[in-house]
């Protein structure tokens, strides 16, 4: 095997020595493959033909000396080819420039045959650890390259099945829409003009109908919402509002709902607040999940909707109750697509658990921030950040 | 008509085995595949192929090991060819490959790109 045979290159002009040194290697291993050269012109022609695994260098060479031709060769790139210099001269100097020109050793005239066979090997156990370690980096960058090329592939696959996925999603809400509003109109006219044909029981299952119907449709919308959102998170309508004026407005329509449940509402308005530039509908839908939440999973105390400067150029909107709360290991779920937490000792309500991640992408697509802390047992509150100059 | 080259795949996983010899024929590759299932096998199935044969071994199987088997199979037989192949890739794992002797090492992707590449290659060398 190629790899097997080493092959080494003898430069050198004296006939005599030249058939020494190719003895000494002959008799160190069989398997060697010696070649010569006796001048600086027969060194280029053999490198030409085959890159060898060692160089023995003579010095002193009739064309041009050995100092001109290792520089040539490392200047060629052949950076990890070890040169061994052969000299009659000993000299301290050329020992010096050699090795600044890249020779690896020295073998000194007259020759000691033990040295030689003990520097020959060692270069040549350096060259192969050299050789081996470059070997398995190339093939593992192969490799990475190949692993690499494969993920690419299955990411792109993946892609499109999401894209499949959303495509059929948002068609079968679409298409799930149209019979349920028909429904719901039909089952109103029964509903309403029947005074006294139904029987209280009939009324009853009616209005049953009645209210899953809607919580249908509210479902089917929560997935068209975030469907939309998801696929374009762009498309907000954005324009200067006040956001305190905002937030009082939702906060309001809520008063019937917590008072139903002897919650109080408070709320506390930073008094400097700019009008910025936000999407009114979409902000009022993410208060409207928080208010939602808040009186769904709280059974007393209060309600706590304040507005308040924040870090840099930003303001915060936090929604604080006093109800059930939230679990730590939970709080990093929330804000992902369907996920509804079991809040201990509490009846499991009704919903999608898109909620808060429609909201999430919502403040998301103003450039904010979204987020939940909670004391388990002790109540929850949420947040959003929103910077108050959004773009340029 | 020359014999037709053969190839052993060793691999403990049969999907492996399977796909890999699906994805020779596909190649259009004209070899005459043989399997063995673990190193032991494979070691005994080589000996039995020699001289021509081109071995392919997973690298993690249980028992011999893909590295132990490459080595016994080089000490067997120096002239072997053997290709070293993985699910995943290692700088450390490669220098054990190029220890044991291997001829190649290489990535086991789904379409088995590089390990039918590096059959190609030893064939016609
Ligand atoms: N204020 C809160 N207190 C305690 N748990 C809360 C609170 N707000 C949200 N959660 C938990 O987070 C989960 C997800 O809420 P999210 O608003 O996303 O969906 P949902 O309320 O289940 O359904 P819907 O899509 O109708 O809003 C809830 O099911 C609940 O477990």
């Amino acid at each position: 095997m190629a790899r097997n045979r080493c092959k080494i290159l003898i430069i050198e002009d004296d006939p005599g020595f030249r058939e020494l040194l190719t003895g000494i290697l002959n008799q160190m291993d069989e398997n060697f493959e010696v070649r010569c050269g006796g001048s600086y012109r027969e060194a280029r022609e053999a490198i030409q033909k085959e890159l060898p695994d060692l160089i023995l260098l003579d010095i002193y060479l009739p064309d041009k000396d050995g100092f001109y031709f290792l520089e040539e060769f490392r200047k060629n790139g052949h950076e990890d080819i070890p040169v061994v210099l052969v000299s009659a001269s000993g000299n301290e100097k050329d020992k010096l420039r050699g090795l600044e020109l890249g020779a690896m050793d020295f073998i000194n005239k007259p020759i000691a045959i033990e040295d030689i066979r003990a520097r020959v090997a060692f270069q040549l156990r350096l060259k192969k650890i050299t050789d081996d370690q470059k070997w398995a980096c190339q093939k593992t960058n192969e490799g990475i390259k190949l692993l690499y090329k494969e993920l690419e592939k299955k990411n792109k696959k993946l892609e499109q099945l999401d894209q499949l996925k959303d495509e059929f999603v948002s068609m079968v809400s679409h298409e799930l829409r149209t019979p349920l509003t028909a429904i719901k109109s039909s089952l109103s006219v029964v509903y309403g003009d029947t005074e006294g044909r139904l029987s209280a029981d009939q009324k009853r299952f009616l209005e049953i109908s009645r209210k899953n119907i809607d919580r249908l449709a509210r479902l089917i919308n929560d997935v068209l919402d975030y469907e939309k959102l998801k696929s374009k998170p762009v498309g907000f309508k954005m324009a200067e509002n006040d956001l305190n004026a905002l937030i009082g407005e939702t906060v309001r329509d809520f008063e019937p709902i917590a008072a139903n449940k002897n919650l109080r509402l408070e709320t506390e308005f930073e008094a400097d607040l700019p009008k910025f530039a936000l999407d009114r509908d979409k902000i009022m839908q993410v208060l409207t999940n928080f208010l939602n939440n808040a009186v769904k999973f709280s059974e007393k105390g209060k309600i706590r909707i304040k507005t308040a400067r924040w870090d840099g150029d930003t303001v915060r909107v936090s929604v604080e109750d006093e109800g059930v709360g939230i679990e730590e290991e939970n709080l990093p779920k929330l804000f992902q697509t369907f996920s509804q937490i079991t809040n201990q000792g509490f009846r499991k309500p009704g919903g999608t658990g898109l909620g808060l991640a429609i909201s999430k992408s919502i403040v998301e697509g103003h450039r904010g921030r979204i987020g939940a802390e909670s004391v388990y047992g002790k109540g929850s509150t949420f947040y959003f950040i929103l910077p108050l100059r959004v773009g340029k | 008509m020359r014999n037709r080259p053969k190839v052993l795949i060793i691999d403990d996983s049969e999907a492996d085995r399977i796909l890999l010899h699906e994805a020779i024929k596909k190649a259009g590759l004209e070899v005459e595949v043989q399997t063995a299932r673990s190193g032991e096998e494979g070691v005994k199935k080589a000996n039995e192929l020699r001289p021509e044969a081109i071995i392919v071994l997973d690298t993690l199987m249980p028992g011999m090991n893909g590295f132990e088997a490459c080595k016994k199979i080089k000490e067997m037989d120096q002239d072997s060819k053997v290709i070293l192949c993985t699910g995943v890739v290692d700088a450390v794992d490669a220098a054990k490959a190029r220890a044991a002797g291997a001829d190649d090492y290489c990535v086991k992707t789904d379409d088995y790109e590089a390990v039918v590449g590096a059959i190609k290659s030893l064939i016609t060398s």
